[in-house]
């Protein structure tokens, strides 16, 4: 719908003109002489741009209530008729909404609606589901369908299941799943001891550890035992009949009775695939300058191309932040104030690197990006840093080396989250690792599965940290990837030092 | 005076100009990120020269000759070449900030919310997404497929729309 252009005064266009930053120097001269021409013009002028601030406050704090007001808003009373003073405490609510979301930082979320989901997909190989969807959030209640292909899911209680398609199983609980047919292999730990598989003709209670059971068309169950034992139940009631190790058992028509074992029916694990096809890589190696998008401060091509969607929209072209030393073979980033959770400061966000649809992805493939920190940088400056993938901001997954705060004492950790809609989600973290190391970070999606690998250069040994699937990747005709260095709370910055970065994407083999 | 007292006094000083000196280094640099950056940079200048401070002058003054000092700075580092106000302006633009009561920037803040609530939904959808979504007003007008300078003109027409609201709820 058009709108007819009202005849405008021209001090309003001016005025107009000045907030969104569209005067050329004719107009600023013109706006000028006016303003010192006339006292009122002057009076006007800084109660419209007054106004321009107010009105940027005023729908922060209508936007910080919906996020903030229900976590602080029981102490602090929400103005429903508006009082005098209610601009100091719009800024004051706006300050402690500042201070708590910059004690929130990573992985923590103001909203919580994925804690009611009791397990969640970790790990997905060829799956087809029946809604034509992943399952989403996993909550009880929910019926998952695998119309084939291979489904992992891990339970909040620590249960893993493998599921084999054709399958379709109801959460009943966060420790109880009905198998109407198919199978599946349950791992379950120590503290999730108690889960049960619940079947058309009876039900398996796992007293730890890994045992399999298959549900046939007719509801016929079978049960084999990888290791430790479980009790099998049939329907009809009765005592439970206990099974150990490589034991197996059919359950139907009322009764257990013992079976021979077919453990080969069952799949234990997920094996990831080795990369299908053709590698295509790109390799920086620091040592020269490459010419490219991305100049580091003095003008030389670092051979980064793209910045995450969404982030650096004000930093100069010449990225005073970044230094190629080719001396030293070695790309020098100065981490910045920002924060991929909550989009904090993302115009001045460094996260920058190559553009997978330039090595020929197109959304479906296995890909790999990888770099090298030598001389990790003791994070006192520096909160987080490492590698992302993603679509823009707030579609990416990152992970890499954090401080965090446990227990009063600031720690550096690995760590791997989603973020899939401007919120950190699914934090995992783990360990802790010093500071002077050399590691190589690789973040890869191989088989749809992603996972980072902290290898420690210097000390030898690696941890592969996995999470739940961000589904909200898997659509996504194309993605970036790259390292980032960020410190949500100062600006003082050490510098991130990186010697390699590699992006790979293994595209079809041509026919 | 210990370093302790300085900080408090500094705090003080600094907390009862926060809102209006936001206000006028907003007024320099609209964009918010940068006025973002811009308020930051001032307000560590000005505890750097605090003890340079004269206490029996305005501390809002003050503050926003050392404002307009990072601004000119800030803004030619930006390498656009915009023109900037020259020095008999401002200081006449920072009399006439400073002409502004507490009252009345308290009860413009306080008119302006329930001129807001006045507008009809999709006008404060639109000015959401234009004030607060990365991208602003192109990025509004891409999603609603709308040109550009269209966009311009409902914001303009809403903030005059809001300032005659402010302005007959103050009475003057």
């Amino acid at each position: 719908m058009t709108e007819p252009d009202p005849p405008v005064d021209p001090l309003d266009a001016l005025f107009e003109g000045y907030l969104n930053g569209q005067l050329d120097d004719a107009q600023t001269a013109d706006l000028e002489a006016r303003l010192l021409a006339d006292a009122d013009a002057r009076r006007s002028f800084v109660r419209y741009v007054r106004l321009h601030t107010d009105l940027l406050f005023e729908l922060q704090a209508r936007q910080a209530s919906s996020r903030v007001l229900d976590l602080i808003g029981r102490d602090l009373p929400v103005p429903r008729k508006r009082r005098r003073r209610v601009g100091r405490r719009v800024v004051a609510l706006l300050a402690t909404a500042a201070a708590l979301l910059l004690a929130v930082g990573v992985g923590a979320r103001l909203t919580r609606t994925e804690d009611e989901a009791v397990a969640w997909l970790e790990n997905a190989q060829d799956c087809a589901w029946a809604d034509g969807e992943p399952p989403g959030q996993l909550r009880p209640g929910r019926p998952v369908r695998l119309v084939g292909g291979l489904a992992e899911v891990r339970f909040r209680c620590g249960a893993r299941l493998v599921i084999q398609g054709p399958a379709h199983l109801d959460l009943v609980s966060g420790r109880v799943v009905r198998l109407h047919h198919g199978r599946l292999t349950a791992r379950v730990p120590p503290e999730a001891i108690g889960f049960e598989v619940l079947s058309p003709q009876g039900k398996v209670i796992d007293l730890g550890t890994e045992f399999g059971i298959a549900v046939a068309a007719g509801g016929e169950t079978e049960v084999y035992v990888f290791e430790g034992q479980v009790e099998a139940h049939a329907a009809a009631g009765g005592p439970g009949t206990n099974l150990t190790e490589r034991q197996a058992a059919r359950i139907e028509a009322g009764r257990v009775t013992a079976t021979e074992a077919d453990p080969k029916k069952f799949v234990r694990a997920i094996v990831p695939t080795p990369p299908a096809g053709v590698a295509r890589s790109a390799r920086l190696g620091c040592d020269r300058p490459v010419p490219g998008p991305l100049p580091d401060l003095r003008g030389a091509g670092t051979g980064l191309t793209h910045r995450l969607p969404g982030t650096g929209g004000t930093l100069f072209h010449n990225d005073e932040y970044l230094t190629l030393d080719t001396a030293r073979g070695r790309l020098e980033l100065t981490p910045t104030r920002s924060d991929l959770n909550r989009q904090f400061r993302l115009h001045q966000g460094e996260y920058l690197g190559l553009r997978l649809s330039d090595l020929g992805y197109t959304g479906a493939e296995d890909f790999e990006v990888s770099a090298v920190f030598p001389d990790t940088p003791e994070l006192k400056f520096i909160g987080q840093f490492g590698l992302y993938a993603g679509a823009r901001s707030d579609r990416v997954i990152r992970g890499g080396v954090l401080k965090l705060t446990k227990q009063g004492t600031e720690v550096q950790t690995q760590f791997l989250v989603n973020n899939p809609d401007g919120w950190d989600a699914d934090l995992h973290e783990v360990g802790l690792l010093g500071p002077g190391t050399d590691v190589r970070l690789t973040l890869r999606r191989l088989g749809g599965k992603y996972t980072l690998t902290v290898e420690d250069l210097t000390g030898g040994g690696a941890s592969t940290l996995a999470i739940r699937h961000p589904d909200y990747l898997d659509r996504e005709p194309d993605l970036y990837v790259g390292l980032f260095a960020a410190e949500p709370r100062s600006d003082v910055g050490q510098r991130l030092l990186v010697k390699e970065l590699r992006a790979t994407v293994w595209v079809p083999a041509p026919k | 005076m210990t370093s302790l007292d300085r900080k408090t006094e500094f705090a003080r000083y600094l907390a009862e100009s926060q809102t209006r000196l936001y206000g006028y280094i907003h007024s320099l640099v609209p964009d918010l990120n940068h006025a973002d950056d811009l308020y930051q940079q001032t307000a560590l200048v000005l505890w750097g020269k605090f003890d340079a401070f004269d206490r029996t002058r305005s501390f809002f003054a003050w503050a926003c000759g050392v404002a307009r000092f990072e601004a000119a700075n800030y803004i030619r580092a930006l390498a656009r070449q915009r023109r900037f106000f020259g020095e008999d302006l401002s200081l006449l633009l920072i009399e006439a900030h400073e002409e502004m009561a507490d009252d009345e920037l308290d009860d413009r803040r306080t008119a302006l919310g329930r001129c807001v609530d006045k507008l009809n939904a999709a006008d404060r959808e639109l000015l959401t997404e234009c004030y607060l979504n990365p991208g602003g007003v192109p990025a509004a007008a891409a999603r609603r497929n709308r040109p550009v300078h269209g966009v311009y003109n409902s914001l303009r027409r809403i903030r005059q729309a809001l300032h005659a609201c402010v302005t007959r709820a103050l009475g003057s």
